[in-house]
């Protein structure tokens, strides 16, 4: 039986993961059908009249400028689906790129920068954090990328560090020294796929996390500069909420806790149909 | 006599214990020559571990020399020393499973060696790959060569570590405990496979064993290792016939014990 | 709310000492109602923000200007009523005698006007105010030292004044053209005829301030301020201000007709009633600084402030009737309201700097840049911006002369804001512009929502002439400072600003689009029309007349042909305060003026 049966063979039998993995499929055709043109193309338009409430025309009503909430909460599947697969890629790759240095060399001095920095960069408050970037790079819309994916691989970096020092001294990692691989081959055919179940976990947290930190900074206006996004919809409802209209609110946090939590399923039926020592057995 | 493809002189290996340098392998010196098969015994935790990664560079040798066909490997920078491991010295771990990375399908990591010794393209790599297991005795090598590890038996893996080991017909083999994790008859399986296939080679084997009826079996000569340091040497008849050492003495009494039992 | 009610409590205890210092006295209150207990009169004003300092030479917001006007004098204020605004004479006699040559201003001061009482002072008694305090008070902004706000209204118009700068702004040495003729006699010698100058005298930046306070609290003066305005401050710090009537305030008969009273629209607020009572009106004015739109319209609508500027967001539940602005009918039973227009208008400027849109040397180009300018202000929809954004009580108008002025021309061709896709389409394609070749347009505006929004908006107008959508890039900025130096640097292609009127003449706004004021100056759009420019040279020196409003009505005009903004909107500020209270607030040029005559007590009409 080979491993993609297997996982494939263990999601079946978990109800909760193949719910999250239908919910997460559903939003990823959506991204795909926005990303390929074919829906949510009109999110920009201001052809309704200011708040009108969901009706045919406007299956979630309009926001402030008639521009139609159903269309910006779609195009918004594609951007945070971007900002997620970006971030959850990309600093996992960094994650694992670094942590695997630090505990190949560990208790060297490359273990020591790697660590000192990831230090650094844990002891800084994150929103301060990314506020600062964010400033640095003045008004450019991969700020907060950035500033994800600089802060977001330490943790994956602490934990490939550790099972990397594990594997070092397992001896398929001794075998392939003496059969005479140079480092770098070690680390990145023997090692580093034996972190993927790590990997795969981080990534798909990094993901949950960059969706749910680009709402945060898109309200706050430090995220998306350019497009629309569950976080700049939920902005928009704070000036409205109090006048009566939970359209843009209900939306974008309802689209937002429905994606999150698909995923959450996911990650946690993956994580149990990933862990190598099922593997073995 | 011909000059040894190893010598091994008054080799250490330390190991930093609470602060406190220990040493685990003392001052042991050893010789083999070509297509001879010397046993390592001694019970577990004397050093034999620990001599068999120092010969392959994989733990630093603070003292001594390890002679590989006139060349000192102890003093070889880490980038020389990747060449000769795999082309002219190779090792065979005690647990097959542990030794083949999980995630790789064991054709690819014969593969390696071929591709990074023989300098042979990804396809020669593969053919060169499915001939070796051929020659460990595998019918159905094209299965075996897409399998992933977990996928096997463990005398199958083991045979398919002893592929690897031998893909470059090495000067030098070193089999750590081989067979330990296998069955009996698996066991007699894979030592025959071992020793024919270093016998053609011309490869020299240093078989570390706890298993006396083994080193009686297959080996030539024997070194006896008690606490880090060779107690004693000798020729295998000589060995079970007349021991010197007190210790070896009692690791044959015990041996013979155990065969009652 | 709990900010207010700590205010309170701490506030009370002078007062309750003071009260009975003055009962012991034997003073009693002047005016007395006919219940049995003291008319105290507390007036509670609700504010949007707080200034930092209270020194006069840093008034330069809203909020310190505000509080600057009613703790010191000025010499001119405007009149309570009057709109549009015009000037009074408050610590000076009357307005200013103008020598023939427009250069020479001479100003009596009112005799018998004293400083409060304060310990910087001989025995701590308020001295007069003298001619020299003026001298003194305005030679400040010209003191490095003083880390001064309010210099450029004076920069380069008053003979040696910035020589005095230059001279270690020592105050012993004269200024020539700043003089104290004698101690109620002031005389300004202007280097070139400014006729704005009065109004820079009704400003809290030209109050009147005592050289031993500045020179006894050094920085300290910022929160102790020692003045001879209408009231005098007990407390001061982020939360509020707390003010009290001023007993030694020169005693002014409040007169309707001289405050420009206009019984069509202001009757039935209970002003008639203070006729030729004496202000200060209240005996204590409690400043409220609450920054949280929601939170100070709670505190209002719960009582704890009298007053409120309403916040957009609540325009909806507020008004009943746009045209014009009605109260709810359930607000109307507790509140009244003012629909005070900004004298000022928010315009977004194209950067003529920049030759994908503005001058180009190519004449042929250049015509066709105009083409496309003009067609972007045809698409624009400004009924729709006004409706979105200011609830619909903005007003529209074309140009760069907004309606508060007196130089506005009611009867002016309004097609300029008229929405024409048609022309605007013919526009593009009768000068060669498609989809293909249109520049992208980099519109800037500081991150936020509603700049967000508006951002949003214009890109959907240009979308119903074919401007496609990823051809309108968005250009934003983490603050609005981080902006403005991106528009003062020329970085930015469209310019979204307000502009509020330093004094209510049109030169103010004139001087937007004066060549010479190119950015880093006010000028952001960069214009540089040299029939402009001298026709500005040559009215800035001219008193206001018919001849003058011609000429600014011709630039108007200038600005709208060549396309160089999209303009504009003023925006109309809904104001709230309690039914009880005889008053009428203002947000503009009366700003803090209007507290003296605020009368908490003479409940004006049908209460409750």
């Amino acid at each position: 039986m080979n491993a993609e049966r297997r996982i494939w063979g263990q999601l079946r039998d978990d109800p909760a993961g193949l719910a999250g993995l239908v919910v997460v499929g559903l939003f990823l055709l959506v991204a795909m059908a926005v990303w390929l043109g074919l829906i949510g193309q009109d999110w920009s338009a201001a052809d309704g009249a200011r708040w009108e409430t969901p009706g045919p025309d406007h299956w979630f009503g309009t926001n402030i400028l008639g521009q139609d909430i159903f269309e910006r909460a779609i195009y918004s599947v594609r951007t945070a689906f971007e900002i997620g697969l970006v971030v959850a890629v990309s600093s996992t790759l960094l994650g694992a790129l670094l942590g695997a240095l630090a505990g190949w060399y560990s208790h060297s001095w490359v273990d020591g920068a790697i660590l000192w920095l990831k230090g650094v960069l844990d002891s800084i408050p994150f929103y301060l954090f990314v506020a600062a970037v964010a400033f640095a790079l003045q008004g450019k819309g991969w700020a907060m990328h950035v500033a994800m994916i600089a802060t977001f691989w330490t943790t994956t970096g602490r934990l490939v560090r550790a099972e990397v020092m594990k594997l070092k001294t397992r001896e398929f990692v001794l075998a392939a020294r003496t059969i005479g691989l140079p480092d770098a081959l070690i680390l990145g055919r023997h090692v580093l796929p034996n972190t993927i179940h790590i990997l795969l976990v981080q990534a798909s947290i990094a993901f949950v996390a960059a969706i749910k930190t680009e709402v945060i900074l898109s309200f706050l206006g430090l995220g998306v500069q350019d497009g629309v996004s569950w976080g700049l919809m939920l902005a928009e409802s704070t000036q409205e909420v109090l006048a009566g209209h939970f359209s843009n609110f209900l939306a974008a946090s309802l689209m937002l806790f429905a994606l999150l939590m698909g995923f959450n399923l996911l990650a946690d039926a993956l994580q149990d149909a990933f862990d190598p020592k099922q593997a073995s057995q | 006599m011909k000059s040894p493809v190893l010598a091994v002189r008054d080799l250490s290996v330390f190991l930093q214990d609470g602060g406190q340098p220990r040493a685990v392998v003392d001052t042991i010196s050893f010789e083999l020559h070509e297509g001879e098969i010397l046993a390592l015994v001694g019970e577990s935790g004397c050093g034999k571990t620990k001599t068999a990664e120092a010969l392959m560079g994989l733990v630093p040798t603070a003292a001594g020399s390890i002679e590989l066909c006139g060349t000192n490997l102890a003093a070889l920078p880490e980038a020389r020393l990747r060449r000769v491991r795999g082309r002219d010295i190779s090792m065979v771990f005690q647990e097959p499973l542990t030794a083949l990375d999980p995630v790789f399908r064991t054709g690819n990591q014969i593969a390696d060696v071929f591709r990074r010794h023989r300098g042979l393209g990804r396809a020669e790599a593969r053919r060169a790959a499915l001939e070796m297991l051929q020659r460990v005795g595998f019918a159905d090598a094209g299965h075996v060569l897409r399998s992933y590890p977990h996928e096997l038996s463990g005398g199958m893996r083991q045979r398919v570590v002893i592929a690897m080991a031998m893909a470059c017909r090495p000067r030098v083999l070193v089999a750590d405990e081989p067979t330990t994790a296998l069955d009996v008859t698996t066991q007699a399986q894979v030592l025959a496979r071992l020793t024919e296939m270093a016998g053609e080679a011309g490869t020299a084997i240093l078989l570390i064993t706890h298993d006396l009826g083994i080193v009686a079996h297959y080996c030539d000569r024997a070194a006896v290792m008690r606490m880090g340091r060779i107690v004693e040497q000798a020729g295998v008849d000589q060995l079970f016939a007349q021991p010197q050492h007190p210790y070896t003495a009692a690791l044959l009494g015990a041996a013979r014990g155990n065969l009652l039992s | 709310m709990s900010r207010l009610w700590t205010h309170t409590r701490i506030a009370w205890p002078p007062v309750a000492l003071l009260a009975l210092v003055m009962a012991v006295a034997g003073c009693k209150p002047e005016r007395s109602s006919e219940g049995p207990e003291p008319a105290y009169r507390v007036y509670r004003h609700a504010m949007d923000g707080a200034p930092s300092s209270l020194d006069p030479t840093h008034a330069s917001n809203l909020y310190a200007n505000f509080l600057a006007v009613n703790l010191f004098d000025t010499l001119y204020r405007y009149k309570y009523l009057a709109r549009p605004y015009r000037l009074e004479a408050n610590l000076a006699d009357g307005l200013p005698q103008v020598s023939a040559d427009g250069l020479i201003y001479t100003i009596r001061t009112k005799p018998g006007v004293h400083f409060i009482d304060d310990p910087a002072f001989p025995e701590g008694k308020g001295r007069a105010v003298r001619a020299e305090d003026f001298v003194f008070s305005i030679k400040r902004h010209f003191d490095p030292a003083t880390r001064a706000q309010g210099a450029w209204l004076w920069q380069g118009r008053i003979v040696g004044l910035d020589e005095w700068k230059e001279n270690g702004a020592d105050y012993d040495e004269e200024v020539p053209g700043l003089r104290a003729v004698d101690d109620r006699t002031i005389q300004i010698q202007l280097i070139s005829p400014f006729p704005q100058l009065t109004h820079t005298l009704a400003q809290g930046f030209a109050a009147v301030v005592p050289r031993e306070a500045v020179q006894s609290y050094g920085q300290e003066f910022a929160v102790h301020p020692v003045g001879s305005g209408p009231y005098r401050l007990l407390s001061f710090n982020s939360a509020g201000a707390v003010l009290e009537r001023n007993p030694r305030f020169r005693q002014e008969p409040f007169s309707l007709e001289a405050e420009g009273f206009d019984p069509d629209s202001q009757g039935g607020l209970g002003l008639e009633e203070l006729a030729d009572r004496v202000p200060p009106f209240a005996d204590r004015i409690e400043v409220e600084f609450i920054a949280e739109d929601a939170a100070r319209w709670n505190a209002f609508i719960a009582g704890e402030v009298d007053f409120i500027k309403v916040p957009v967001s609540q325009f909806d539940r507020v008004l009943a009737s746009r045209d014009p602005p009605t109260l709810s009918p359930d607000l109307a039973e507790r509140f009244r309201l003012n629909a005070n227009l900004e004298s000022g208008f928010v315009h977004t400027d194209f950067n003529m700097d920049d030759r994908q849109i503005g001058y180009h040397p190519d004449p042929d180009q250049q015509i066709r840049n105009r083409a496309l300018r003009c067609a972007i202000i045809k698409a624009f929809d400004w009924p729709r911006r006004n409706e979105v954004f200011y609830y619909g009580i903005g007003e529209v108008f074309p140009g760069i002369i907004p309606p508060m002025t007196l130089e506005f021309d009611a009867d002016q061709d309004r097609a300029p804001v008229l929405r024409d896709l048609e022309g605007a389409r013919d526009l593009m394609s009768s000068h060669g512009w498609h989809a293909g070749n249109l520049p992208v347009l980099e519109y800037g505006f500081p991150s936020s929502v509603t700049e967000r929004q508006m951002f949003e908006q214009f890109r959907s107008f240009m979308a119903d002439i074919g401007y496609p959508q990823e051809k309108i890039r968005p250009l934003t900025y983490a603050t609005y400072g981080d902006y403005a130096r991106a528009y003062l640097n020329r970085e930015v292609m469209l310019t979204t600003t307000g502009w509020t009127m330093d004094y209510p003449d049109a030169e103010n706004t004139m001087q937007l689009f004066f060549g010479p004021n190119a950015a880093p100056g006010t000028n952001t759009a960069n214009y540089n029309n040299e029939e402009f420019n001298r026709l500005y040279r040559a009215s800035a020196t001219m008193q206001a007349s018919p001849m003058r409003t011609a000429m600014y009505r011709n630039m108007n005009r200038m600005v709208v042909d060549d396309c160089v903004t999209i303009s504009g909107i003023s925006r109309t500020l809904i104001l709230l305060w309690r039914r009880e209270l005889a008053m009428l607030p203002d947000r503009s040029f009366v700003g803090g003026f209007f507290l003296r005559f605020a009368d908490p007590e003479s409940a004006g009409g049908e209460a409750e």
